[in-house]
């Protein structure tokens, strides 16, 4: 079956009419992003194809078209693919809406038909009819793939069974190795009854029967703890490998922890310092508002100096002024002194003032005795002699008067010139080279704090590349949670004696078992060996050895099937592997069946280990090559090939190797449909590296202008970009 | 005979009082009293006289003086006297600065014309000189306000940027750097 | 190449088993189709062609048994 075309009607987030794709017969991809319409296209064609519903559901109709529409107007849905299977045909699948209120619609009933051409004539035919016919549930199954996810088709443990079903060489082996089990227990009970009423054996039988059935039941239960050591066994191998990739992880992480709480220290060590000194403050606290003063410091001082200098010379000045007038007066005193008749002042033998008066007034001269008239010439001589001496003291008193004067005169009572010049030699020598020291301190300052600041830069940065590496990290080791990763891992250490234990035991319980089931066929063969009377007897004993034999054929021709399908399958998927790898490491994909019938999808090395956990790229490599490999085996069986379609994302693949992929599997003779996240960076897409590509490129993008909080602004825009 | 320093010290400069919101709010706890823990409320400076400061400095160092409005309606005066300023507890990395009041004094000498001699002499009084300092210390505090307010108008964030004040200053370097390029450059040694 | 049905296929897997063809003592030269198969004398043969053709046409496990049961009876 090859897609012909598809378009898609107010379905979801893909309002109107002109939603329309047109295939190749290989590979078409159609490019969105998260949320531009790519599930809604898959479950736009998984309604079409669901053959199980039969009614329109309303909240399958696009807001946007449903917010249009007036009250009493209608419109319609549908769903509509044209093919090419045995002929063209297509199916449609639509149902009407109508608005019957504000918030109230109503929907008419669902249409599902169906075009075949016929000779030359168009017929139509039913659609669920059609796609049961052309398009059944199972291949549908291995055909579209809404996620990623579902690309593990052997996830479901039904489908592999189907596909051996269907796609083996032979079928229907179930039924007949039930059969055949049944058949042989019921022969063996027949054959055992019979032996019990047999006379000579039925004793021995009997004794036989009972440790046979003993000894069988033994088995089963050592058969059932096998199986639960073997699967606690299994858990503890999960549990360590998880603790293993752990514990790498774990010493990984506590490595970038001790690594980033270094750089913090020092991040916040550098903050510390460059923070430690607050500019605004220090033009305060340390004085660095003087950068600028020196200048004006000199000012300061040489105008205190002018000052000192100029008080001082007026104070020499001033002094010399009052030593001169001093001394005039010094100069007048001894005139004076000398004035009286070239004589001195009275000589010290002669008698004071006092006595002088005295004698005047006594008459009488105190010195000679002889008395003094008045008037006489030695009393008038006295007298003037008094009156000098009285007028000397006078003018000496006067002199003094003046002089004393003279001395107090002060030219500057206030200091307050010799305050500035000591506030001025207190602000020179160490106080001075500070204030002229300022700026380069401030200069250095600076530097440094820039400095610091480059530094914490780099460690800043280094953090950052830190938390990068943890984030990236954490992504790997997938849910484990930070807590989980700090624990210390001694659990590995006990996790492994218990599984040392188990494994033991294990041992134990498959030895007894050997040796149990040796002793089982012992007893049957013990058993087998009596010879009974009775033909009968050995009739059905003959009879339950064919049947046993032929059960235990049938179980082995079932497991060869099986083997061959699966090693087929991993044949065939192993050549697409390789195409699809060309020459990038690929590994070889096994097929390995577990216990309980179901087959895991396993990548192996070249050197035979497991690769456990490929990448995500692996994977879809994986399965798509599988994928391809099933279809093979339609095109084989059924003579007719069906599309693949789903959802990669092959970002994990990096930009390389995009358009080689996709090239490639547009080589393959296989129509496939891929919905895919690549060629668009930030919203664009990339239309050189599209031009590289060989097939046909659709661009899903959710208009602009909508409002996320509103579902009715919401459509989704299909355009062709590459033919 | 009373000290000049001593008696300027005493006295509390005046300001105008529009710049109390503009300015001085603005980047001290101006009001608040000096027992607050000033950093809680993130301004710049503790006291309101560490703007005045400030603005002292950016007058003296572009030499420009503003005169106070005649109004005294339309002036306050600063809560501390002088010989307060600079006294501060040293909590929160500040440190006590007091030596500071001796250069602001110093410059007010220097760029007033005093007749000093002429107050030894005592024919002025040493009030008078006190005001004239008073006076010139107002004018220079007042320039640096205007250029504060100024600034703040032109870009409200200014002085919020870490060296903002600091660059201030430090621009006058650069303009003596470049008066001193005409001197010869000194010997290394 | 002739078609081979799926019967046939089914009766080869069988048969083609050593163990079987000790046990039952043939050959794979006497294992033809599966109407070839219910002709046979080796009671082995026919056993497992009767079983395969009769479960291919819809018999019920307890019809095929009681069918089984009394061939191998006769015949073993």
């Amino acid at each position: 079956m090859i897609i012909k075309e598809i378009k898609i009607k107010n379905f979801r987030s893909y309002y109107g009419d002109n939603n329309f794709f047109k295939f190749s017969d290989g590979l078409t991809l159609i490019l969105g992003e998260n949320g531009d319409g790519k599930t809604t296209f898959f479950e736009a064609l998984q309604w079409l194809f669901n053959t199980t519903i039969d009614k329109g559901n309303i909240e399958s109709v696009s807001e946007m078209r449903k917010s249009k529409l007036e009250i009493g107007e209608h419109d319609e849905v549908s769903v509509y693919m044209s093919f090419e299977h045995d002929g063209i045909k297509s199916v449609e699948k639509s149902f009407t809406f109508e608005r019957t209120g504000e918030y109230t619609y109503k929907v008419g009933p669902l249409i599902f038909r169906g075009y075949e051409t016929n000779g030359s004539e168009r017929v139509q035919v039913n659609g669920k009819y059609l796609i049961d016919r052309c398009y059944d549930a199972f291949i549908q199954r291995f055909s579209l793939f809404k996620g990623e996810s579902e690309l593990n088709v052997f996830n479901d443990r039904t489908a592999l069974k189907q596909l051996v079903d269907k796609f083996s060489d032979i079928r229907k082996f179930d039924e007949l190795v039930e059969f055949t089990k049944a058949f042989e227990e019921k022969s063996n009970a027949a054959y055992l009854k019979e032996m019990r009423s047999d006379d000579r054996v039925s004793r021995e039988a009997k004794i036989l029967e009972n440790r046979i059935m003993d000894v069988s039941q033994k088995i089963t239960e050592n058969r059932r703890d096998i199986r639960e050591i073997e699967s606690s066994i299994e858990v503890f191998s999960m549990k360590l490998e998880e603790l293993e990739a752990n514990q790498e992880t774990s010493e990984r992480y506590k490595e970038i922890e001790a690594r980033r709480k270094t750089q913090e220290e020092k991040r916040n060590k550098f903050k510390a310092l460059i923070s430690s000194v607050d500019y605004n403050h220090s033009l305060l606290d340390k004085q660095w508002i003087l950068c600028a003063f020196p200048d004006i410091l000199k000012e300061f001082k040489d105008k205190c100096s002018a000052l000192s200098k100029e008080k001082r010379k007026l104070e020499r000045d001033f002094d010399k002024k009052q030593a001169e007038e001093l001394g005039k007066l010094k100069a007048v005193e001894e005139i004076q002194n000398t004035l009286v008749n070239g004589t001195a002042g009275l000589p010290w033998y002669l008698p004071n003032q006092e006595t002088l008066e005295e004698m005047l007034s006594d008459r009488i001269c105190k010195v000679c005795g002889r008395p003094i008239e008045e008037d006489s010439d030695a009393y008038n001589f006295m007298v003037a002699k008094l009156e000098d001496y009285k007028r000397h003291v006078a003018m000496k008193l006067k002199n003094e008067t003046e002089a004393q004067q003279i001395q107090e005169q002060i030219l500057f009572p206030n200091s307050h010139i010799e305050d500035l010049h000591n506030l001025s030699i207190s602000l020179s020598g160490s106080n001075q080279s500070f204030v002229s020291g300022i700026a380069q301190e401030i200069v250095d300052r600076r530097e440094l704090v820039d400095r610091y600041r480059s530094e914490l830069k780099t460690v800043e940065d280094k953090l950052q590349d830190i938390q990068d590496e943890k984030a990236r990290l954490l992504i790997q080791a997938g849910n484990v949670s930070e807590a989980v990763l700090e624990k210390d891992f001694n659990d590995i250490r006990g996790l492994f004696k218990q599984k040392g234990k188990a494994e033991v035991r294990l041992a134990e319980l498959k030895a007894e078992l050997a040796s149990k089931e040796a002793t089982l066929k012992s007893l049957k063969d013990e058993l087998d060996a009596l010879d009974p009377n009775s033909s009968q007897v050995r009739v059905m004993r003959d009879v339950h050895r064919v049947l046993d034999e032929i059960s235990k054929a049938f179980g082995h021709a079932k497991e060869e099937n099986l083997r061959r399908f699966l090693s087929e399958m991993e044949e065939k998927a192993n050549e697409y592997l390789e195409t699809l790898s060309a020459t990038d490491f690929h590994g070889r994909i096994r097929l390995v069946q577990t216990a309980n019938e179901s087959t895991e999808i396993k990548l192996f090395s070249s050197n035979g280990t497991e690769i456990s956990k490929p990448s995500g790229s692996q994977k879809t490599v994986m399965y798509i090559s599988i994928l391809f490999a099933i279809s093979d085996f339609t095109q084989e069986k059924r003579d007719e090939d069906y599309p693949l379609i789903f959802d990669a994302a092959t970002s994990s693949f990096g930009d390389v190797k995009e358009d080689y992929f996709y090239n490639v599997i547009n080589s393959i003779k296989k129509q496939c449909i891929i919905v895919t996240k690549d060629f668009i960076t930030k919203g664009k897409v990339r239309l050189s590296d599209v031009e590289r590509l060989n097939c046909p490129v659709y661009r899903i993008k959710k208009a602009d202008g909508f409002d996320a909080n509103n579902l009715a602004t919401i459509r989704t825009t299909v355009d062709k970009i590459k033919e | 005979m009373e000290n000049i320093y001593e008696l300027w010290a005493k006295r509390n400069p005046e300001f105008e009082k529009r710049y109390q919101d503009t300015v001085l709010s603005v980047f001290s706890d101006y009001g608040k009293g000096v027992s607050q823990y000033n950093d809680i409320r993130g301004k710049i400076f503790g006291a309101g006289y560490e703007v005045y400061i400030i603005a002292f400095f950016i007058g003296l160092y572009y030499n420009q003086t503003k005169p106070l409005v005649e109004d005294t309606a339309k002036r306050k005066v600063l809560g501390q006297p002088i010989m307060y300023w600079g006294n501060i507890e040293e909590r929160a990395g500040r440190k006590a600065y007091g030596k500071i009041r001796e250069y602001i004094f110093a410059a007010l000498v220097a760029r007033t014309d005093i007749d000093w001699i002429a107050l030894d002499k005592e024919e002025i009084t040493a009030q008078s000189v006190v005001k004239t300092l008073i006076d010139k210390m107002e004018e220079y505090a007042n320039f640096g306000f205007d250029f504060i307010l100024d600034k703040l108008e032109q870009d409200p964030n200014y002085f919020f940027k870490e060296s903002a004040f600091l660059n201030v200053f430090t621009s006058f370097l650069v303009n003596e750097n470049n008066e001193d390029d005409s001197d010869e450059p000194d010997d290394l040694d | 190449m002739a078609y081979i049905n799926n019967t046939d296929k089914m009766l080869h897997a069988v048969l083609m088993n050593e163990r079987l063809m000790e046990f039952g003592k043939y050959d794979h030269s006497e294992i033809g189709t599966i109407y070839q198969a219910l002709d046979s004398d080796n009671h082995v043969i026919n056993a497992v062609a009767q079983i395969i053709k009769r479960t291919e046409e819809g018999a019920s496990e307890k019809e095929l048994w009681k069918e089984i049961n009394e061939y191998l009876k006769r015949n073993v």
